[in-house]
């Protein structure tokens, strides 16, 4: 009794959960395996075409399996790919296509020729790339492509330098749209009349929002919006009044910005249903940015989560309302009254996330969820950041048991040498995330005998030279090491262990010691951040 | 409470309480759908299923009678092997065979929960190994016609992961 008993979609329910190499290794089990996997494989791949397919050409031609994800990459006009193409069209019930690598022209060239096979697709994704051509040569026609049954587009510009044109994209149907501008691009894209639109990402460089959709945002549940050119009216914002998810990262015309920015607030808070805001002005005039939480938290009652970044707050106070609101992120805040303190009693409220120097300003109230802070050290050491903010802070908040010190990009490069004098943080958790810092000032922190969890993510520590000594932490319930870097090549071992018998092996890579994962919840992607993340896994 | 009978293919009749019958989607459809009423006293008869397993079985859907109804899968979601609770993990605990019986039974009673977890068991028995041993293993015959196999990594090689 064993395999063979089975039914094929029971077999194929199983090989699903494999890992899509793990997949293909075993498509190579018996027959009735890879007839199981076949489906499984064309669903999860993209059958990847190009010129030089050419010469193979005959494998799928008599390839059995029922391909319907195919990714051409680099479009050229004509032979040979154009035969490769032939073959795609004639087999291959379209309903993906990735296309990468293709100039404007090869793309109108493509979608005249193809338009059939097109005309059944759902999701497209098209990167226009001029990096590669010997010659910029574009005609500058402007062209409409239909795709009567497109769901998903992902539109991307890589280098286009020329080509004044507009490429009109008519998808009825589209609910998911991602655009990224290219910086010098003088190419116009308009989609026209898709009025399902649901989740929309851009991050516009020279394109303005409003020239590429045309259509009524009824149904527009998400945006992400990244405007790097400065924005001179943001009449756009009034016709989202269904969005549940925003983020808009902005830099306005300098002139304009007090204006500008109230007229921002005043419009989100007409977006009755808003459920997660995040709202980061790029200008770097905050003090000219006023948001005031009490209009948010009595404008948008079901806002669930928050992130404010480089703008000044008013009204910070003790503020009735925010009832729904879960978490909080503040980065680069400054405050209206220089007097003011940000006192936080939501009764919802779970993860609060704040730059380290607004903590004496910060008073949080217990709740029954609120026993996490992450706190971002942003340009602090980790010893000033202990001594002067955490351990005065943490006393007059003693129902904080788990706490996050991260920094927001790897690169930290704010190291003074400096060991905190202070022992105890009087926190459960703690997790050091992002951060370049010293055995020393984890042993600083690491001692103190209440903390049960350490947790170390993408760290890089530097260890005393010629030192083999082991910093033994016996009465922690958890060491989690996960991408950590040392400083030092020659050791082995990680220098930091639960009881003495313990060994940590590292791997030795790029002439430093680094441990990969010692988290044995095989929770490979486990990230202590994505708690604070209020847009994780945004995109098409 | 209501119960009902139930009589597996060896003859042996279990009483079983209603709604724990019902976590098996076959029985919810007799009842509901086709109106069989089980005041009548009559067993349901499970022609396929072995008292054994079927015991078994009733065990698990005790345990998990009151689980709330699991959100809609998404097909292109990456599917997750390591997120077996752990009462489940030692419930199949089993020789190789009876796991098997169990997913067949599963399948028949159409539990999707139950499938659903033995399936994540059975992919994790599979994981990290190779063809070869998977063969030796599971005690499979490599019933490739010659050259097939090298079809199939050709055919293979033309293939990219989709990102999920």
């Amino acid at each position: 009794m064993s395999f063979e008993c089975l039914p094929l979609e029971i077999l194929q329910a199983i090989l699903d959960f494999l890992t899509f190499e793990e997949l293909l290794g075993h498509s190579l089990v018996c027959r009735r395996w890879s007839q199981a996997a076949a489906s499984l494989v064309s669903r999860r791949s993209w059958l990847v075409v190009h010129a030089q397919r050419a010469r193979t050409i005959g494998v799928l031609q008599e390839s059995q399996r029922n391909y319907t994800n195919v990714l051409i990459h680099q479009l050229n006009q004509g032979e040979p790919l154009e035969s490769v193409l032939d073959v795609c069209s004639g087999k291959i019930r379209l309903r993906r296509l990735k296309i990468d690598r293709a100039p404007v022209d090869t793309l109108y060239w493509f979608s005249q020729l193809y338009s059939s096979w097109l005309e059944h697709l759902e999701e497209v994704h098209i990167s226009l790339d001029h990096r590669y051509l010997k010659q910029d040569t574009c005609s500058g026609k402007s062209y409409n492509i239909a795709l009567p049954k497109l769901k998903a587009l992902n539109w991307s510009e890589n280098h286009l330098r020329r080509g004044n044109r507009t490429v009109t994209i008519k998808g009825p149907r589209l609910r998911k749209v991602s655009v990224n501008d290219s910086f010098g691009s003088k190419l116009n894209l308009i989609l026209p009349d898709c009025d399902t639109l649901d989740t929309v990402e851009c991050t516009l460089y020279r394109k303005n929002f409003s020239d590429i959709f045309k259509c009524s945002f009824t149904h527009l549940n998400t945006l992400i919006l990244r405007i790097y050119n400065t924005v001179q009216s943001v009449e756009f914002l009034t016709h989202l009044k269904s969005l549940k998810r925003f983020s808009l990262s902005l830099e306005y015309e300098k002139e304009l910005l007090p204006t500008l920015f109230v007229e921002t607030v005043d419009t989100i808070c007409k977006y009755k249903r808003l459920e997660a805001l995040q709202l980061h002005v790029m200008n770097n005039e905050s003090t000219l940015c006023c948001v005031s939480l009490s209009q948010l938290a009595e404008s948008l009652a079901r806002l669930k989560k928050l992130e404010l970044n480089n703008v000044c707050l008013k009204s910070t106070n003790k503020i009735l309302g925010f009832q729904q609101l879960s978490l909080l992120k503040l980065t680069n805040i400054v405050f209206k009254n220089g007097a003011d303190f940000l006192v936080l009693d939501y009764p919802k409220l779970q993860n609060i996330s704040v730059s380290v120097s607004l903590l004496p300003k910060l008073i949080i109230q217990a709740n029954k969820a609120n026993d996490t802070l992450f706190v971002n050290l942003d340009a602090t050491s980790f010893a000033k950041a202990v001594d002067l903010y955490l351990v005065q802070f943490l006393q007059r908040t003693d129902h904080i048991r788990r706490l996050v010190l991260f920094k927001t990009d790897c690169y930290d490069t704010c190291t003074d040498g400096n060991v905190p004098r202070a022992t105890t943080l009087g926190v459960e958790s703690l997790s050091l995330v992002n951060l370049n810092t010293s055995l020393e000032c984890v042993e600083s922190v690491g001692k103190c005998s209440r903390l049960k969890h350490l947790y170390l993510s993408k760290c890089s520590l530097s260890i005393p030279k010629d030192s083999d000594r082991t910093l033994v932490l016996d009465h922690l319930d958890t060491l989690d090491v996960f991408w950590v870097q040392l400083d030092d090549r020659t050791r082995k071992l990680f220098p930091i262990v639960r009881h003495p018998d313990q060994q940590i092996i590292g791997e030795e890579v790029y002439s430093t010691l680094t441990v990969f994962n010692t988290i044995l919840r095989s929770t490979a992607d486990f990230d202590p951040l994505a708690s604070i993340d209020l847009f994780p896994r945004s995109g098409v | 409470m209501s119960t009902i009978k139930l009589e597996t293919s060896d003859g042996v009749k279990f009483t079983v309480k209603t709604q724990v019958a019902k976590c098996s989607g076959t029985i919810r459809t007799m009842l509901e759908d086709i109106g069989i009423n089980p005041q009548d006293g009559e067993a349901i008869p499970l022609s396929n299923v072995h008292s054994t397993i079927l015991q078994k079985i009733l065990v698990w859907a005790e345990h998990h009678v009151d689980d709330p109804e699991p959100p809609r899968e998404d097909a292109d979601a990456a599917k997750r092997t390591d997120d077996i609770c752990s009462w489940d993990e030692d419930f199949l605990k089993v020789d190789q065979r009876t796991l098997f019986d169990v997913m067949l039974a599963a399948n028949y009673l159409d539990m999707k929960q139950l499938i659903a977890v033995c399936c994540k068991t059975v992919a994790n028995m599979i994981k990290g190994k190779t063809a070869d041993q998977i063969r030796r293993t599971f005690n499979i015959e490599n019933d490739f016609p010659p050259g097939e196999e090298d079809k199939i990594r050709l055919r293979n090689q033309f293939c990219e992961e989709r990102s999920r």
